[in-house]
C-alpha cells in the first residue's frame, strides 16, 4: 500500500437514534481507516450498522431523524463531522460520491437520464450546458451504454436495472470523486448482471485512481473487489484485516460463522448450511460485554460481562473477541499459531488471484 | 382523431388489429368539444370587444328587453338585450375577459401559494410542517367566503382587491396535496442520491420533486379554476367583486337578477356560460388525470 495519511480515518464513531422506544445505537465505537486507492469491504447483516457507517460519513439522514454523532471522521484530515451543511455539500458528490442499493428508485423517473449525469457536470464541475452533454455521453460509453448520443435523452423506465445502475455509477464518477462508497450496488440485480457491474467497479476504480468503500452482505462480493474486508455486527466492528486473511483464517466466531453460510459449489451434495442459532443483538438500549456473545458457540462469562476490545491477530489483522487475546498475545512473542481454521469457498477468491478475463466481457 | 400513446403495440395483435377498448386514446370527441369551447372562451378573453357585434357599452332605449333570437334598428341579437338596450351577447364577449383574468391570475397565486408552502411542510417536516398544517386547517375550519365579503366590503370591492382576497380560499388545496406527495418523494432513494451528490435543499425541491408532482398539481390547478371563477362570480354577485362598468360574468348575473320575472335571459345567458366553463374545465382535469396515470 502507498505509505501516506489515510484518505479516510473514522474513529471512535458513535452513531446514535434518539427514537420515541430510547436511543438507538446504529454505530458503536467504530475506529478504522482508508488508504488513497484502497478498496475497503464493509460485511455484515442487516442492522450491523455498516449502512449506517456510509451515512454518517456524508450525514445523509432525513430533516427529522434525531441523531447524534459523535467521534471524528477524518477526509483527508478535515474532521466531516465539524464541517456546515454548506460546505459538507462540496464534500457530496464532489470528494465523496455514493452509489445505492435499488437503481429501481434511485433516478428521477421524470428527468432523461443523460441529463441527470450532466446536471451533476454541470453542478460540481461548472461546465456549460453543451460541454457537460457530451461529457455525459462519455460517461456513459465508459460505465458500457451503447449509443450513448441516442439514450441521452431517454428516461430511467426505459433502462433495465443492470443499465441503471450504470447510470448511478456514472453520475457517481461523474466528478471523479477520490472515494466511491457502494452501498450495496448489486442486491437488487440479477446474478449475471451483478458480475458485470463489480467488474465495472474495478476497471473504474483502476482508471480513475479512486478508493472504495463497499459495503455489502454477500462476502462474494468482497471478495471480488476489495483488497481488505471489515466485519460488523451489532454496531461494532468485530474484524478487519486483508481479504484474503478474513476469508481464510478468520479469527472472530461471527466471521468463521458468516464463511459458513456460503455455499459452495465445491461442496459435499448434502451438506447443509449452518445457521447462526439466534436473532441479531437488538441495539436498542445499553448493552454489556460482546454483542455476538448471545448466539456465540465459543461464549464463556466473561463474554457476558466486559466488551472486547480490538486484538491485533497478525499483520494488518484485528479481531474484537476474548478468545484473540491469548492468540494477539502469543504472536507478541513471536509463536504461529492458527485459530479457527476456516477454507474459503473456491469461488470466493480474493482480487487479484482470479483470472481478469472477465473484463473482457464488459 | 384517435392518436394512440402509451398503447402497446402487441396489444392491437392480441384483439386482432381492433384497438381494444382499454386502450388510452389522447383525444375523444367529447374531449374535442370540451378543449374546442375553452378555445374560443380564451380567444374572446384575449381579443376582448374586438369580436362582439356590437359596442357592449352602448344603450338603445327602443330595443330595451329583447328576447334572443330578436331584431333592433341596429341588428340581429343573438341573446337580446337588457333592461337599457344593450346587446347581452356583446357583454358577455366583454366579461370573458376579467372573468377569465381574474380566474387565472388568482389561480396561479393560489397554486404558487399552496405549492410553496406544501413543498417547505413535506420536505422539511417537524415545526415547518405543523405551522402550514395549521394554517390550513384553520383556513378550512373558517367560512373563507364570509371573511372574503367582510375584507371586500372593508378594503373595497376593486379588482386587485378580488385577486388577493381569492387564493386564499384555494391554497389549502394545493399545500395538503403537495404536501404528501413531497413527503412520499421525500423518502425515494433519487431524492437521497440527491443529496448524497451535494444537491441542495432547492435544488432537490425545483429540480427533483417539483417536476415529479407537476402532472398533480396541473389537474388540481384545472379543478380549482372553476372554482375559483365561481368564487368570483359570487363575489361579484353579492356587490362585493367586480363593479360597473367593468363586467364579469358574475356581475352579469348580479344585474340580470332583478329582471328575473319579465328577463330570463339576462341572469340564465350569463349563468349557462359559467356552469359551461366550469363543466368544460371539469372534464379537461378528469383527462389530464387519466394521462398522467393520477387519480385526481
Amino acid at each position: 500500500m502507498i505509505n501516506k495519511a489515510p484518505l479516510l480515518e473514522i474513529k471512535n464513531l458513535c452513531t446514535e437514534f434518539i427514537t420515541a422506544n430510547g436511543v438507538l445505537h446504529a454505530v458503536d465505537d467504530v475506529t478504522f481507516s482508508l488508504l488513497d486507492r484502497e478498496a475497503l469491504g464493509v460485511v455484515g447483516e442487516s442492522g450491523s450498522g455498516k449502512s449506517v457507517t456510509a451515512l454518517s460519513i456524508l450525514r445523509l439522514f432525513g430533516p427529522l431523524d434525531q441523531v447524534v454523532t459523535t467521534g471524528q471522521i477524518l477526509f483527508e484530515g478535515v474532521n466531516l463531522l465539524k464541517l456546515s451543511d454548506a460546505e459538507l455539500r462540496h464534500i457530496r458528490g464532489r470528494q465523496i460520491a455514493m452509489v445505492f442499493q435499488d437503481p429501481l428508485t434511485s433516478l428521477n423517473p421524470v428527468m432523461p437520464v443523460g441529463e441527470q449525469i450532466a446536471e451533476m457536470l454541470r453542478y460540481h464541475c461548472d461546465l456549460q450546458r453543451a460541454v457537460a452533454r457530451r461529457r455525459a455521453q462519455e460517461l456513459m460509453e465508459l460505465v458500457g451504454i451503447g449509443e450513448p448520443a441516442r439514450r441521452f435523452d431517454d428516461l430511467p423506465e426505459q433502462f433495465s436495472g443492470g443499465m441503471r445502475q450504470r447510470i448511478m455509477i456514472a453520475i457517481a464518477i461523474a466528478c471523479e470523486p477520490k472515494l466511491l462508497i457502494a452501498d450495496e450496488p448489486t442486491t437488487a440485480l440479477d446474478v449475471t448482471v451483478q458480475s458485470q457491474v463489480l467488474m465495472l467497479l474495478n476497471r473504474l476504480r483502476e482508471q480513475l485512481g479512486m478508493a472504495l468503500m463497499m459495503i455489502s452482505h454477500d462476502l462474494g462480493v468482497i471478495a471480488a473487489t476489495c483488497d481488505s474486508a471489515q466485519v460488523m455486527y451489532g454496531g461494532r466492528l468485530v474484524e478487519r484485516g486483508k481479504i484474503a486473511d478474513i476469508l481464510h483464517h478468520p479469527n472472530h466466531p461471527y466471521t468463521a460463522a458468516l464463511l459458513r453460510l456460503v455455499p459452495r459449489i465445491d461442496g459435499a451434495l448434502l451438506r447443509k448450511l449452518s445457521p447462526i442459532p439466534g436473532q441479531p443483538t437488538p441495539i436498542l438500549g445499553s448493552w454489556r460485554g460482546c454483542r455476538f456473545a448471545p448466539r456465540c458457540e465459543f461464549a464463556h462469562d466473561r463474554c457476558q460481562s466486559d466488551d472486547p476490545p480490538a486484538f491485533t491477530v497478525g499483520t494488518d489483522h484485528v479481531s474484537a473477541c476474548w478468545l484473540a487475546e491469548e492468540r494477539s498475545a502469543s504472536m507478541n512473542k513471536g509463536v504461529h499459531h492458527e485459530g479457527h481454521e476456516e477454507h474459503a469457498p473456491t469461488f470466493i477468491l480474493p482480487r487479484g488471484t482470479r483470472g481478469r478475463k472477465e473484463e473482457g466481457e464488459i | 382523431m384517435a392518436v394512440i400513446i402509451g398503447a402497446p403495440t402487441n396489444h392491437k395483435s392480441e384483439t386482432g388489429g381492433v384497438p381494444a377498448p382499454a386502450v388510452r386514446r389522447f383525444t375523444s370527441w367529447s374531449l374535442v368539444i370540451w378543449m374546442g369551447f375553452l378555445l374560443g372562451i380564451a380567444v374572446f378573453a384575449l381579443t376582448g370587444s374586438d369580436l362582439a357585434p356590437y359596442d357592449p357599452a352602448t344603450q338603445q332605449v327602443l330595443a330595451r328587453l329583447l328576447p334572443p333570437l330578436s331584431s333592433s334598428s341596429r341588428g340581429f341579437h343573438w341573446l337580446g338585450t337588457d333592461q337599457l338596450g344593450r346587446d347581452l351577447l356583446s357583454n358577455m364577449i366583454a366579461g370573458a375577459r376579467l372573468t377569465l383574468f381574474i380566474g387565472f391570475v388568482s389561480n396561479c397565486a393560489g397554486m404558487a401559494l399552496g405549492v410553496a408552502l406544501g413543498m417547505l411542510a413535506g420536505y422539511y417536516g417537524g415545526a415547518v410542517d405543523r405551522f402550514v398544517m395549521r394554517l390550513s386547517e384553520a383556513q378550512t375550519a373558517m367560512p373563507m367566503f364570509l371573511v372574503a365579503i367582510f375584507f371586500l366590503t372593508v378594503l373595497g370591492p376593486t379588482v386587485l382587491n378580488v385577486v388577493i382576497i381569492l387564493p386564499t380560499l384555494i391554497w389549502p388545496a394545493f399545500a395538503r396535496l403537495v404536501r404528501a406527495e413531497t413527503m412520499r418523494l421525500r423518502g425515494c432513494l433519487f431524492v437521497e442520491a440527491a443529496v448524497a451528490s451535494g444537491s441542495t435543499d432547492w435544488g432537490v425541491l425545483w429540480v427533483h420533486i417539483l417536476p415529479n408532482i407537476a402532472s398533480r398539481i396541473a389537474v388540481l390547478a384545472v379543478i380549482e379554476l372553476g372554482h375559483v371563477m365561481l368564487a368570483e362570480a359570487g363575489l361579484s354577485f353579492l356587490g362585493v367583486g367586480v363593479q360597473p362598468p367593468a363586467t364579469t360574468w358574475g356581475l352579469l348575473i348580479a344585474r340580470g337578477r332583478a329582471y328575473l320575472a319579465v328577463a330570463w335571459w339576462l341572469a340564465i345567458m350569463p349563468g349557462i356560460m359559467l356552469g359551461l366553463t366550469v363543466l368544460a374545465l371539469n372534464m379537461l382535469s378528469r383527462r389530464f388525470a387519466t394521462l398522467s396515470g393520477t387519480a385526481a
